[in-house]
């Protein structure tokens, strides 16, 4: 009886094992990767953001830096900080991405939003933390 | 047939629940693809409240309820095909998700999707006699695995914020996929306690052509269903 029980315990355990087994890779896998995994590349277009604050974005403008800001790309600073780290993609999405969002509930004209290649291009000569342009 | 109707309301009530109110100004193509996504969720869903196992309505045998979960289960993976198809098509950038430092709710997406794929292969027929060796042994089994497929699903519906964003559509979400994980329990329970009304009658049988029939239905209302609203929204 106990055998029987046993064999009847087992699908259901193994299938809980192999699920654990997956979800809990998935997210070891991301914290093991996410500070040195591949960021997709993209392009920020400089110049169609003139007419806003510098300030929203160049939130660190009295801070000292060693590196001139032409040479410094927003997200390979944060990259430089360990907290920020994790989050850098739903701060940059929520950054550009919720602008967006509150300009085209306005009814004003606005950059993309959620369409990944609008932001995202794939350009071969582009490193992948982004240019400005 | 007169499941189809309830299930018609029921997908138009879940549509306007999860699509937002403003214009997305989203081409096409990416509304087109997540409401495929949409559509897989309801079907999976309706797989919570289809179980496979026959319902006092309609009075038919268990063939029936049989070949409709079935068939539903192949339309839902057929939807989450067309989902994951279309945005990658179309927005071939999100594979670069599916590496181990990208977003977890696309990787969830991802295990959902694989995880959709697993699960009813595992429930064929010869697959199933050759994994489990009892009817209960499979049931646990598939249901847990349904419940992993519900639960990434809802994570990345919820995580990657393209439809689902405001705080009472995530609870809602949530919600939902909560009471469908406990439906089938909850039904059995009911059915259990629930004086038979039998009338006399007797189970109708050699009904599972009525559920290709039925599936078939669905298909149609989803796919024409999701065309309207692509172009009202548009």
């Amino acid at each position: 009886m106990a055998a029987l029980g046993l064999r009847r315990a087992m699908a259901p355990l193994l299938t809980v094992i192999g699920l654990a087994g997956l979800f809990a890779l998935l997210v070891v896998g991301h914290r093991m990767t996410v500070a040195t995994g591949q960021d997709i590349p993209l392009v920020f277009h400089h110049r169609a953001h003139g007419g806003y604050n510098c300030v929203t974005c160049h939130h660190d403008f009295l801070k000292p830096v060693m590196t001139p800001a032409t040479h410094r790309t927003c997200i390979a600073c944060h990259r430089e900080t360990p907290e920020l780290v994790p989050i850098i993609r739903d701060q940059f999405h929520e950054l550009c991405e919720g602008c967006h969002l509150n300009l085209q509930q306005q009814g004003r004209q606005a950059g993309p939003v959620h369409e990944c290649r609008d932001c995202h291009v794939r350009r071969p000569d582009m490193q992948a933390h982004g240019r400005l342009l | 047939m007169f499941l189809t109707l309830p299930l018609f309301a029921a997908y138009s009530v879940f549509l306007l629940c999860f699509w937002p109110q403003g214009v997305m100004h989203l081409s096409i193509g990416w509304d087109v693809s997540m409401l495929c996504g949409f559509s897989a969720l309801f079907l999976l869903l309706t797989l919570f409240a289809l179980t496979g196992r026959p319902l006092p309505e309609p009075f038919f045998d268990g063939r029936f309820f049989l070949t409709l979960h079935r068939w539903l289960a192949w339309l839902f993976v057929g939807f989450v095909t067309l989902h994951a198809g279309g945005i990658i098509w179309l927005d071939p950038q999100t594979l670069y998700d599916l590496w181990p430092s990208g977003t977890p709710g696309m990787q969830f997406g991802a295990a959902a999707a694989l995880l959709a794929v697993v699960t009813p292969c595992l429930a064929l027929q010869r697959v199933r006699r050759g994994l489990y060796a009892t009817a209960a042994m499979f049931r646990r089994s598939h249901a847990l695995l349904a419940m992993a497929v519900l639960g990434a699903s809802v994570f990345h519906v919820v995580a990657t914020r393209v439809h689902v964003a405001v705080w009472w559509q995530v609870w809602m979400c949530i919600g939902v996929a909560l009471v469908a994980c406990m439906l089938p329990v909850g039904e059995r329970w009911m059915l259990a306690r629930m004086p038979m009304r039998r009338d006399g009658r007797r189970r109708r049988l050699h009904t599972a052509y009525l559920a290709r029939r039925l599936a078939g239905v669905m298909l149609c209302a989803v796919v024409s269903e999701t065309v309207v609203f692509v172009l009202w929204r548009h």
